[in-house]
This record gives C-alpha cells, sequence and structure tokens, in this order.
C-alpha cells in the first residue's frame, strides 16, 4: 500500500495537436516507464485510427514511479490520458474526476483554443488544481507572451506559474515533475472507510474481455472481492487487479487514492457505465459519486450494407464494435427503400465518422449512411410528446403541434481578424448571441447557442475554412427548444425516399431543397436508367433535377477471347459501384446520401 | 463425343504499330520474329495433345500475314502433328493491304487457309489518314481483288467507326463498297480508348453505330454479335465459340484459352515467354475460373441471338427489372439485349456481377 502523500493523480489536457501525447511520451521517458528505444512514437495511442487521425479515442492511464531527488522520497504518479475530442466531454469529465490535478498544455506557437477552454471549465467543475504548461517553445514561430496573456485571461492563473516546455526536445520537461509533487494535492479519502471507486473508464480487449479502469475513493479493493456496480446493482468477482506500468502489472490490491484496473466477470461492456461507482457487494452505506450520466447519444444516422454486403454482415460487426464502445448504440431500422439496417445513435459527428471507418475498415464492409440527425421532441395534436431519431418518424403537419430541438453552447475562439465571418456564419446557423470576450488584444472568444442540428451540416469545415483554419469549436448540450421546423422530402424518379428525407428550418427549406437538388445531380453518375430528383415539402416539389442516362459504355472488340480482361473491367466498373444502393432501378452513391451535409 | 476445340496462335509483330490497337504487338524484327516462331512451334509441341480436335484455328496479331511462307507451313504442320484437325476445319489469318500479295496470297489457300480478314479500316482517305494508317483505299481494293482471285470466298474485312472525319454518306459510301465486292463478312469497331470519353464523343460513337446497323442491314448483313456482321452461314465459326462458351486453345505471347472451365491467358512479356518456354514450362500468366452461368451471360449477351434464360437463374429479380424496363428482350428461350441499348452492354452486364 502507498502512503497517499506519495500519490499524485493528474491528467493531460489539451487541444487536439497542442503536444498531450508527445509529453505523456516524455514522461514515460524520464521516470524510465520505458526506455527510448523501446519506446514507439505516441505510446498511449493504441489503435491505428488513433495514431492516423492524431487524436486519443480511448483513455488509458499509466502509473509512473519516481524518485524525488530533493527529499529521496519515492512517489506514484498516476497519469490519466483523456479522450482528445469535443465529442467526448463526458467522459474527459470523468477521467477528470479521477484527478487532483491537470496539466493544461497549450501550443505556444497557436495559443489558447476552444477545447483549452471547454477542458478547462472541466476541471474546474472537479476541483483540479491547473499546471499550465507552453508548448512547442523550441519553435521559432512561438507567441510564448502572447499565448501567456491567454492563460492569464481565460484560466485566472499568473504567468509564473505556467511551464515551459518543448515536449518535442525535452525542454523544460526535468521541471515539469516536480511542479506535479509540490503544487498538485495529493489524493483524499480513508483507508478505514467502504470500498467505494470510481469507474473512469472501460473497454474490451480481445484476449482479458472488459478490462474497468478506477480511481479508489475510499477503503480498498483486494483480488477475488465480490463487488457491485451501484447503478444497476450488478455484482461480479473481481478476476484480476493492477496497474499499468505501462505493460499490466497484477496486483493483491488497489487502496485509496490509487488507480487501476480491475478485470471481473464482466461479460458485455455495455455493462459498465462511466462514472458509475463500485463498491463491496454487501455494503450499502456508499454515497454514489456525484455527476454520473448515461451515456446520451447526440447525433443519429441509418447504417445500411452497400452493394456487396450482406444485413448480417453489418450486423455481426456492429455487434463486435459495441464490445468495446459502449457509448455508441444501435436498434435495426428497416427502411422502405434501402431495406433492413441499423439506426445508430453517436456521442456527435466525429465518432459517427470513427465508427464508420472502423466498419469499412477493420471489417471490410461496405456501407451506406444517411444524412445525420438530431433526436427531435414532437408534440402532436393529443398533446402526446415522443422523441424522433430520424425524419421518417415525422408525423404529417396536420396532425403535428410542436418540433423542438436540442440547442448547444458553442465556445470559438478565433483570431480577430476573422470575427466578422464567423459571425455570418453562425448567424446564418440560426446561433444566439451570447457573450464575447477578447482574450487578449487579437484573440476572440465568443459563446453563442446553436441548433445541434446545424452543426451537423458541414460547419466544422466551413469554419475552419473562413478562418483559415485558426478558429477551434468546443460545444455542450444546452437544451431543448421549439423552432418552426418542416420536412424535406426528397424524390427519386417520383418516389420518395425515406432515407434522404431531412427536417429543416421553414425559412430554409427552399434554399436548401434546390441546392440538393443539384448536389445530388453533380455526384449520381450516369447509368442505364434516367435519374430525377425531386425536392418536395408537403407534396409540393419545390425543385427537380435530372441525370440523364449513359449512352455508351461497351467494349465493343473481344480481344481474342479474353473474358478474364473482360471481367477484370467489370469487376473494377463494379467496385465503383460498392458504396451506392440500387433504389428501384438506379444505383445512388454515399455522396447523394450526405448531399445535405455539403450545402450552404 | 469429344469435345472440338478453337485454336488461336498469336503473332505480335507489325510493320507499323497502329495507336488505337490494345493487342500485343511490337515492331517487326526478322531475328526477333524468327526467334519466336521457334518458340511458338515448340509451345504447339508442349502443349499439343493429339486427343484434341480442332475445328477452327485463328492467326491474329499483331500482323501475322508478315510471318514466312516456310515458317507458315511448319505452324501448320506442327498444329496437325501434335492436334487432330477436323476435315472442314475454319483457318483463319489477318492480313493488312500493305502486307499482302497475290503470291502469298495464293500459296496460303493452297496450304489450306480458307478465311481470310483483311484490315482494311475504311475506304476513306481521310479516315485512314485519322487512323495514320499507311494503306490506301486504292490498296485495298486491290488487295481484295487479290484474295478473290487466290480463291477466297470466305473473307471479312474489319472496318473502324467514331472517327470525327465520319458521316452517314460516308459510311454508306465504304459498306455499300463491301457489298459490290460481294465479301459476305464485316467486323465493325467503335475505335475506343484513345478518345477522351465525353458526351459529345459518345453521342457521336451512338449515331455512328447505329447508322452503321441500319446501313449494314440494308444491304442485307445481319448483326450476329456487339461488332459483327455477315449474310448467312459466314459466322466467323472460330470467334463464335468466343460468345457461345465454348472452349479454345490459345498459343503464343498473350494468347487466351478457354479449357476444362478455366479461362487462362500467357504472359504478354517476350521474354518471359522466350524464358518460360525454354524451361519446358506452358507460357501461362494468370488462370481464373469464373462460374459457368456468369460466363454465359458475359459472353452470350453480345450476340443477337443471346443467352438461354435457364442461365439467368441466379438473377431473376435483375432480369424481370430489364425485361420490364426494355433494356433486354424474351425472344424463343433467349434472353438479349434490345437493339437499341446494345451499347450499354458493360453497364448491363454490371448488374449481373
Amino acid at each position: 500500500m502507498s502512503k497517499l502523500k506519495n500519490i499524485r493523480n493528474f491528467s493531460i489536457i489539451a487541444h487536439i495537436d497542442h503536444g498531450k501525447t508527445t509529453l505523456s511520451d516524455r514522461l514515460l521517458e524520464i521516470t524510465n516507464a520505458v526506455t527510448k528505444r523501446d519506446m514507439q512514437e505516441q505510446l498511449l495511442d493504441s489503435m491505428d485510427l488513433e495514431r492516423e487521425r492524431g487524436i486519443t479515442i480511448k483513455s488509458h492511464f499509466v502509473r509512473l514511479e519516481y524518485k524525488d531527488t530533493r527529499t529521496n522520497e519515492d512517489y506514484i504518479l498516476n497519469l490519466i490520458d483523456t479522450p482528445g475530442h469535443i465529442d467526448f466531454t463526458y467522459e474527459v469529465s470523468r477521467s477528470l474526476a479521477a484527478c487532483e490535478g491537470a496539466l493544461l498544455v497549450v501550443d505556444a506557437t497557436q495559443g489558447v483554443e476552444a477545447q483549452t477552454v471547454a477542458n478547462t471549465y472541466l476541471a474546474m467543475e472537479n476541483d483540479l488544481t491547473l499546471i499550465p504548461v507552453m508548448n512547442k517553445i523550441d519553435l521559432a514561430s512561438n507567441e510564448l507572451e502572447k499565448s501567456l496573456d491567454q492563460v492569464e485571461t481565460v484560466i485566472g492563473i499568473d504567468r509564473e506559474e505556467a511551464i515551459n516546455v518543448s515536449a518535442k526536445t525535452g525542454l523544460g520537461i526535468d521541471e515539469l515533475i516536480p511542479a506535479i509533487i509540490d503544487r498538485i494535492e495529493p489524493p483524499k479519502g480513508d483507508i478505514d472507510k467502504p470500498l467505494k471507486a470510481l469507474i473512469f473508464d472501460s473497454w474490451f480487449d480481445e484476449y482479458r474481455g472488459v478490462i474497468i479502469l478506477v480511481k479508489i475513493i475510499d477503503g480498498k479493493i483486494n483480488k477475488n472481492d465480490k463487488i457491485k456496480f451501484l447503478s444497476n446493482n450488478a455484482n461480479y468477482d473481481v478476476n484480476e487487479l493492477g496497474v499499468f506500468k505501462p505493460a499490466p502489472l497484477p496486483l493483491k490490491s488497489l487502496s485509496v487514492g490509487e488507480v487501476g484496473y480491475i478485470i471481473g466477470s464482466i461479460k458485455n461492456v455495455s455493462e459498465v457505465k462511466i462514472g458509475d461507482t463500485i463498491t463491496h457487494l454487501k455494503v450499502n452505506t456508499v454515497e454514489p459519486m456525484p455527476g454520473f450520466k448515461e451515456p446520451q447519444p447526440m447525433v443519429f444516422s441509418g447504417f445500411y450494407p452497400g452493394e456487396g454486403s450482406s444485413h448480417e454482415e453489418l450486423r455481426d460487426s456492429i455487434e463486435k464494435l459495441t464490445l468495446n464502445d459502449s457509448s455508441f448504440k444501435y436498434e435495426p431500422e428497416t427502411s422502405p427503400i434501402l431495406g433492413i439496417g441499423f439506426r445508430c445513435g453517436f456521442l456527435g459527428l466525429l465518432h459517427k465518422e470513427i465508427i464508420q471507418e472502423r466498419l469499412e475498415r477493420e471489417y471490410d464492409l461496405s456501407i451506406v449512411t444517411t444524412a445525420p440527425s438530431v433526436k427531435y421532441r414532437v408534440t402532436n395534436k393529443k398533446g402526446e410528446v415522443f422523441e424522433i431519431e430520424s425524419p421518417a418518424g415525422l408525423p404529417e403537419p396536420q396532425q403535428l403541434e410542436m418540433i423542438e430541438e436540442p440547442y448547444i453552447e458553442a465556445i470559438i475562439i478565433t483570431p480577430e481578424e476573422h470575427l466578422g465571418n464567423i459571425i455570418k456564419l453562425l448567424q446564418n446557423r440560426r446561433g444566439i448571441h451570447k457573450k464575447m470576450d477578447y482574450i487578449s488584444s487579437e484573440r476572440v472568444h465568443l459563446t453563442y447557442d446553436l441548433p445541434l442540428a446545424e452543426v451537423l451540416y458541414d460547419f466544422f469545415n466551413k469554419l475552419k475554412s473562413i478562418s483559415r483554419g485558426y478558429a477551434s469549436f468546443d460545444y455542450e448540450f444546452k437544451e431543448y427548444v421549439e423552432s418552426p421546423l418542416i420536412k424535406l422530402d426528397i424524390l427519386i424518379n417520383g418516389d420518395p425516399v425515406d432515407a434522404l428525407a431531412l427536417i429543416v428550418h421553414r425559412e430554409k427549406a427552399y434554399n436548401v431543397g434546390n441546392l440538393i437538388a443539384s448536389k445530388m445531380k453533380a455526384v449520381i453518375p450516369k447509368q442505364l436508367f434516367e435519374v430525377i430528383i425531386q425536392a418536395a415539402i408537403h407534396k409540393k416539389v419545390i425543385a427537380r433535377t435530372v441525370v440523364k442516362a449513359m449512352r455508351k459504355n461497351v467494349l465493343a472488340k473481344c480481344y481474342g477471347g479474353d473474358i478474364s480482361r473482360k471481367m477484370k473491367l467489370l469487376d473494377k466498373q463494379k467496385k465503383g459501384k460498392k458504396r451506392m444502393k440500387r433504389i428501384g432501378k438506379v444505383d445512388i452513391p454515399q455522396e447523394a446520401f450526405l448531399a445535405a451535409l455539403e450545402i450552404d | 463425343m469429344k469435345n472440338s476445340f478453337g485454336l488461336y496462335i498469336h503473332y505480335p509483330f507489325c510493320k507499323r504499330v497502329c495507336y488505337y490497337c490494345h493487342f500485343t504487338k511490337q515492331n517487326f524484327d526478322k531475328e526477333l520474329s524468327d526467334k519466336y516462331i521457334d518458340f511458338l512451334l515448340k509451345e504447339l509441341e508442349l502443349k499439343g495433345d493429339k486427343n484434341k480436335i480442332i475445328d477452327t484455328v485463328y492467326f491474329g496479331g499483331g500482323s501475322p500475314g508478315l510471318i514466312e511462307k516456310d515458317n507458315i507451313t511448319e505452324i501448320l504442320k506442327t498444329i496437325s502433328d501434335y492436334y487432330t484437325l477436323s476435315n472442314n476445319t475454319e483457318i483463319t489469318i489477318e492480313i493488312n493491304p500493305e502486307d499482302a500479295d497475290l503470291d502469298k496470297l495464293r500459296f496460303l489457300n493452297k496450304i489450306g487457309f480458307n478465311r481470310i480478314s483483311i484490315g482494311t479500316q475504311s475506304f476513306n482517305s481521310d479516315d485512314l489518314k485519322y487512323l495514320k494508317r499507311s494503306h490506301s483505299a486504292g490498296l485495298s481494293l486491290s488487295v481484295i481483288n487479290d484474295v478473290k482471285t487466290a480463291g477466297f470466298t470466305n473473307i471479312n474485312t474489319d472496318f473502324i467507326i467514331g472517327l470525327p472525319t465520319q458521316s452517314k454518306e460516308t459510311l454508306f459510301h465504304g459498306f455499300n463498297t463491301v457489298k459490290d465486292l460481294a465479301i459476305p463478312h464485316l467486323s465493325v469497331y467503335v475505335l475506343e480508348g484513345v478518345k477522351e470519353e465525353n458526351d459529345n464523343e459518345n453521342k457521336l460513337d451512338e449515331y455512328l453505330y447505329f447508322q452503321t446497323d441500319a446501313i449494314l442491314k440494308n444491304l442485307g448483313y445481319f448483326r450476329y454479335e456487339v461488332s459483327n456482321y455477315s449474310v448467312s452461314n459466314y459466322e466467323s465459326i472460330h470467334n463464335s465459340k468466343y460468345w457461345k462458351n465454348k472452349e479454345y486453345i490459345g498459343v503464343g505471347l498473350s494468347a487466351s484459352g478457354y479449357e476444362n472451365g478455366i479461362d487462362y491467358k500467357n504472359t504478354e512479356n517476350l521474354y518471359e515467354y522466350f524464358e518460360l518456354i525454354k524451361e519446358k514450362k506452358l507460357p501461362i500468366k494468370e488462370k481464373s475460373q469464373i462460374i459457368k452461368m456468369d460466363r454465359h451471360i458475359i459472353t452470350g449477351l453480345r450476340t443477337s441471338k443471346g443467352v438461354k434464360i435457364n442461365h439467368f437463374k441466379k438473377h431473376q429479380e435483375t432480369l424481370k427489372m430489364l425485361l420490364k424496363e426494355q433494356i433486354l428482350i424474351e425472344r424463343n428461350g433467349y434472353i438479349s439485349i434490345k437493339n437499341n441499348k446494345i451499347l450499354l452492354l458493360n453497364e448491363i452486364l454490371t448488374y449481373f456481377r
């Protein structure tokens, strides 16, 4: 058992690409957790996809051991990694709840960004001690003084407290650990109280089953203990527990203040809820940790097998994926047009993209997805209130009393020169201005309320392009608000396609209809049959485009009986149809289903 | 009863390489050509099987008209030594107008060739200039005359359409010439893969193709395959094997064959071809097995007669839809592509992959 005063639990929070992973690697290196040679670049990111996108999707932790040469005391430093994307706010907040402090990394060449701010808010809600770390000071382009100004304004921490480093070269890193030891409080808690542990992460390991990460708030947990989860009273045996250094090291017990992993008799990762509290089976006196929430999907999309993939393959792959991502929800959905598929719920747009990419890459599936939708709250004339996750579920206008849609509170930080364009974009997206602060002479911090639906439609790319990449964005769900929304139907060769329908703001409907019809014309390839695309409101057609039938696609020669050449050619053509869906007699490519996302 | 086979012999050399030709070929070189013939004979010996009855032989290329008399004699002799030639074997050779003379043609007729395919391409000098051909329309006419004098009646002339120099009138003039010369067979290919495939080009191709179809029909030729027309009983027996799922043996560089349900293709690399045969190995580079019913559909839809309806068992729904939409038609238990949709052949076939 380690003494509480020699434990530090901390996390690194940062805007994407500000160097969190490199800094983690550096800390592992100076505490000799790994040798430089063994270290793969960016050790904490394990999935290929994470490495490729440069983000951390699942959080992990590593226990570092450090002898403070000033006092000759041995310390245990638990570094808890947090997901790096805005879709995972809740998961980040639970990881932070396991910490007493955090390094707030700011890229000194960029300054404070929206995620820095959002994460700071989360850290403050959890009463964490923050240590500002100004990274990339080796780069000539750094604007250290300006960045420090912003830290003072936004975080309210004196610039003298910041530690200036280069995670890449190792410059300044030596100061970090002493600062962690001196400034971050040791965990509190009572070893004599009944077991109380916070679950802050879990995943499915192919070989070991469900692994959960916990912080022991009070008491002690031993191997072979019988435990229960407070949210659902489910009980399990502790088969193994231990810490990651970063290789797993099984231990006999974990005590108050410590962070570790537990492998129990847990079958499915969906039984484990992030933020839940664990205690011993027979204990009835422990209060659950505050802040626990069931993960709520915010963005919904239909997933259907594309050409060459079957419904069974899609179902099996989705089932396997949910084993290690419990925040992703799905249920069967049948579309009269697209056939049998799944309505999937995601934490956000990026989460959807990640899931889709994993299905395509890891399971080699061809998938057609429908335009993402938010969850609307609908009241009908009878006064019944229900939620719909797809436009197809919207009642006929004569039975409709009111539609409410989710609003988010958005944080945007931008250089002042792009302010005008960004405000125009936000207004265009039905944003409501809440607050505007200058965090330094040329950086502005905007707070807006925005309909979440408007963020789904190419908002990130637009924001990026009008600010030449300099504006950053973060958000949190706020509330449901009544809006004048209507259903926009899209018809292919005269038949409405449920999977293409959209819910749009009344004033935007005509414009959106026209843009979608022309966008779809541009992405639907010529084929055997003419494709007529129409947009309609309440059965009234408001826009129409036509993809004319193909004229010619033939190999005039048989090439000396070379049938395999012909086959290859056909297969190549067929492959081009992979992410297409046949609707009636015509093939509609994935891009057409997402046409609504790329218009403005 | 033993199966009978077609035999394709590839000769990959040309005096002048045409930019629009997609076959494996290279500039003629006497030494290399002699070496090639040596290896071709060796391949025949390696591959030959006296149990196999050959009822068609086709010399294609390249320009097989360039093969010297002795060598041709040698090849034919080797074929009959190592295979069993049937009594009425159709033996075809492709010949370019510039490679033919009466003496050679008489020789070919004497040693057993009974069908000639002439690389006319067009009787219009603007077309020939566009195709960068070295022969003139006049030369074609005189060679056709020589071919007949030499004793051939089963004659094909090749045409290329889809050229910006062509119109309904020039096409009529060319095809009418063929009719006047009493030539029983034409292959009419749409120029492909060299032009930019845009809407206007496709419109031109489409227009010229259907004009060709109408003109030739009026002149008494019927289309029995996408690009092949003949008067009755003059269809190419050899080429028809490709479309009727019949077996054929491929010999020579890049030659394709279909035996025992396996499609195979020889290497396209001349030196690899030499090396493999030197090691007494068949120069086969690729093999594939295509599901028989699918192969029937893919090859058979090229023909006017079409494909037996029972080959569509796996594709009932698609078939129903394409019949309803009048892309395909059914006649006497056969499914074929409706005349005006024939240029969409590949697109239609993707519905059956």
